[in-house]
């Protein structure tokens, strides 16, 4: 694309330097405004998922009628031991959650619902090294292990602290660290033995229902292949994720759930309207400046096609400047905001592309608006 | 009153003119949007408030704000009942429950509040519409739906039905508030019902409504309140529960975080960017300003000129640039089911910042003007 034998869009950006530097200021401003509210947006679902994040597992199964990990819709342990005996299934956990039931009682005896998380806590699940290290005091009963960023409604977190939990004594052993979400205010996590003793007393068959199923697939196998084979095999009443997809399904239903959701998505197209604007500004102020050169040019022969390339090629040079002087801009500003909140705007490979993908394009958008003007540039006028 | 000079510097190249007033239009419509997102985000933190009849509020010690509001016994609700002053004190219960769309399926979180109603209904409520219908709902698995509900939960005419928490409820009347940002969408039932969706005990109280007598004093009665009763709660007065409610969304959510400091990524932006624009219109003509100093025009008089061009610049921006905001306002209203609209004063202080802006960005080309040398110019 710019093997021109004159690199016209070069020489014409390269030109008048203040210029240029303003320009890309122009654009980066642009960007920065799509990056914050990008990062923004995606990152504000983030901390429901952490838990997601944290499974050691290849693929999850989950309950057809499971919308969201707040909803307690369980499936039936039969189906991970159905999954294990197809080709390529490493080894299969059953995960349990308790939210409802799970009421912890914090210093002024008052209750309060804390996320109960349990597990065969021998195998290694979720990835929390602390579960490691407090195994021999888990396997005992009614021990557990809390979330020490747990909003401060639950009382004391300090170990050894004992408390009631589902109106029986618990000990807290020691703590890991996971944070609230938009429906939870605290975590706690637990042996499975204890978790069926705690919650479901009188239940003839405990530890049946299971809230997510971890599916860890041989390296040998293809993990997608062995995910179709186990939709396949299974009955329709479970559907089969990879954690990546189950992550995406969770921000996905928080996306239309929250309330705020909409807000920072208009916030974005507003910045990529306005991206449009100014490049078109910048790139139109260029044409103009370089109106005779371009009726110029026409005049030694060169068609409209010709002029739309070298817009179009100023339009790219200035939005690869632009992304990347805006994407250190970003890095500085989320450094700012996290240093003076809790919140951290991720700037990352995936949102990245994404910001390069609208900066592109809205740079062509602009380029393609402001060369209809380089077309109407008539030599006949020059002199 | 305008400068002719000006007004023809403007109208001389329309097209580039216009692409000028385009581009801060948009520059002014973003801080718009960002600011009304954010007053939107804080204001409607009182939205579900606004609704209930109270003086005094008693809340959980928990009490983080209305979406994460904990419980109390209701006991202390009998403890300060017979307080000189005190009307009424009553019960009122919310939860954050799963509601399946009848037609569809689909489960989404709904917010459900309720509270004790007789034959008379219940004197909770501000809005007649409210009022009316409560005595209906006294039956079992009977609710008021909300019609600013988005749409997913489904039809919302009385007689269909949804399932909360597994439970079939018959819709039996409309009213319409909105759920802020706490939920997309809200519900009335009464406590009895309540109680057997969530299995809870009626003893575990949300809040605490108290209606003082007219003679009372709101910060007296409350101050009483607070030597009465236990650590466990917290008593607030209208206005102290409105600081306290609003200084959290502002300064300890995340949200108007993000959109707070989305105002000021914003505004720095538009300056430079104002700053930029008028500039490339000011410069465009700076052949011009020099022989107009060559031929002994003062410059002041050409400072005025520039002002003078650079405010009708940003004047008419302002304009398109509020049009495309109540646009915005519309569209975002339409899709957040939250409604974002025009104040009186957030035009004053978007005007006030346009104009500091235009100010600002006029200082800078007006040094330019002021330094060209006619002897440069040809």
């Amino acid at each position: 694309m710019f093997s021109n034998k004159v690199p016209l869009s070069w020489l014409n950006l390269m030109h008048n330097k203040r210029k240029l530097l303003l320009s890309i200021l122009g654009v980066t401003f642009a960007v920065v405004i799509m990056f914050v509210e990008v990062g923004f947006y995606l990152t504000f679902f983030d901390k429901n998922t952490v838990l997601i994040t944290k499974l050691n597992s290849d693929l999850i199964m989950v309950s057809k009628s499971k919308l969201s990990l707040i909803f307690t819709q369980r499936f039936s342990r039969t189906r991970l031991y159905q999954a294990a005996s197809v080709d390529g299934v490493y080894a299969v956990h059953p995960l349990y959650i308790e939210r409802a039931l799970s009421m912890w009682k914090n210093d002024n005896n008052q209750t309060r619902s804390i996320r109960a998380i349990a597990f065969d806590i021998t195998q290694k699940i979720i990835n929390i090294p602390q579960i490691e290290k407090y195994k021999a005091q888990l396997a005992l009963p009614n021990t557990v292990l809390i979330d020490n960023k747990s909003r401060s409604c639950y009382g004391s977190k300090e170990v050894n602290t004992t408390t009631e939990l589902a109106n029986s004594h618990v000990q807290i052993v020691g703590d890991f660290t996971m944070g609230p979400d938009f429906s939870n205010h605290g975590n706690i996590i637990m042996s499975d033995k204890n978790f069926a003793i705690l919650f479901q007393k009188n239940a003839i068959d405990k530890l049946e229902g299971v809230s997510l199923g971890l599916i860890q697939i041989d390296p040998d196998y293809d993990i997608e292949s062995v995910q179709k084979n186990l939709q396949k095999t299974l009955t329709d009443d479970v559907n089969i994720y990879t954690r990546d997809e189950y992550e995406q399904k969770e921000k996905d239903f928080w996306k239309v759930t929250s309330p705020v959701g909409p807000i920072f998505l208009m916030g974005t197209v507003a910045g990529f309207l306005v991206g449009i604007i100014i490049c078109y500004q910048i790139l139109y102020s260029n044409v103009m400046s370089y109106l005779k050169q371009f009726a110029t040019v026409k005049a030694f022969g060169f068609a409209n096609r010709y002029l739309l390339k070298v817009v179009l090629q100023e339009a790219l040079l200035l939005s690869i400047f632009g992304f990347f002087v805006a994407f250190g801009a970003t890095r500085v500003i989320a450094s700012i905001i996290a240093e003076h909140s809790s919140i951290n705007i991720t700037v990352d490979l995936y949102i990245s592309t994404i910001i390069l993908i609208l900066t592109v394009v809205m740079c062509v958008v602009a380029g393609i608006m402001a060369a209809r003007r380089a077309f109407l540039a008539d030599p006949a006028d020059l002199f | 009153m305008l400068h002719p000079l000006a007004v023809m510097n403007i109208v001389h190249n329309k097209s580039r003119s216009l692409s000028s007033i385009v581009g801060i239009s948009f520059v002014i419509m973003i801080i718009f949007y960002q600011m009304g997102a954010y007053s939107k985000v804080i204001s409607a933190s009182m939205q579900v408030y606004n609704e209930l009849e109270f003086d005094i509020i008693v809340l959980s010690n928990d009490y983080f704000h209305m979406g994460q509001s904990f419980t109390f016994p209701r006991q202390r609700l009998y403890q300060i009942s017979d307080i000189s002053g005190v009307e009424t004190a009553v019960p009122f219960y919310i939860a954050l429950s799963p509601w399946r769309n009848s037609l569809n399926g689909i489960i989404r979180p709904i917010l459900v509040m309720a509270m004790p109603i007789n034959n008379q209904g219940s004197q909770v409520f501000s809005s007649n519409e409210i009022r009316e219908s409560l005595p209906l709902i006294i039956q079992p698995n009977t609710l008021l739906f909300d019609r600013r509900s988005r749409k997913f939960y489904g039809p919302q005419t009385p007689g269909t039905t949804a399932e909360i928490a597994g439970n079939e409820f018959k819709i039996l009347g409309n009213y319409t508030m909105g759920g802020a940002f706490i939920s997309t969408g809200t519900t009335i039932v009464s406590d009895q019902n309540f109680q057997r969706i969530f299995f809870r005990s009626l003893d575990n109280v949300s809040f605490g409504l108290i209606r003082l007598k007219n003679s009372a004093h709101a910060d007296v009665v409350a101050e009483k309140m607070r030597q009465i009763l236990e650590e466990d709660v917290l008593v607030l007065t209208r206005t102290e529960l409105e600081q306290r409610e609003k200084s959290y969304w502002a300064t300890t959510s995340s949200v108007g975080l993000l959109l707070g400091s989305g105002v000021i990524v914003v505004f720095l932006v538009g300056i430079v960017i104002l700053s930029q624009v008028l500039a490339t219109q000011v410069m465009n003509h700076i052949t011009e300003y020099a022989t107009l100093k060559a031929f002994g025009y003062s410059s002041l008089h050409l400072a005025n000129i520039v002002l003078q061009q650079a405010f009708a610049f940003v004047i008419i921006s302002y304009v398109i640039g509020f049009g495309l905001a109540v646009g915005f306002y519309k569209l975002t209203s339409m899709l957040a089911g939250v409604p974002i609209g025009m104040t009186t004063y957030r035009a004053i202080a978007v005007a006030l910042m346009t104009i500091f802006m235009g100010t600002t960005a006029s200082i800078t080309s007006l040094r330019k003007v002021l330094l060209a040398d006619p002897a440069d110019v040809f």
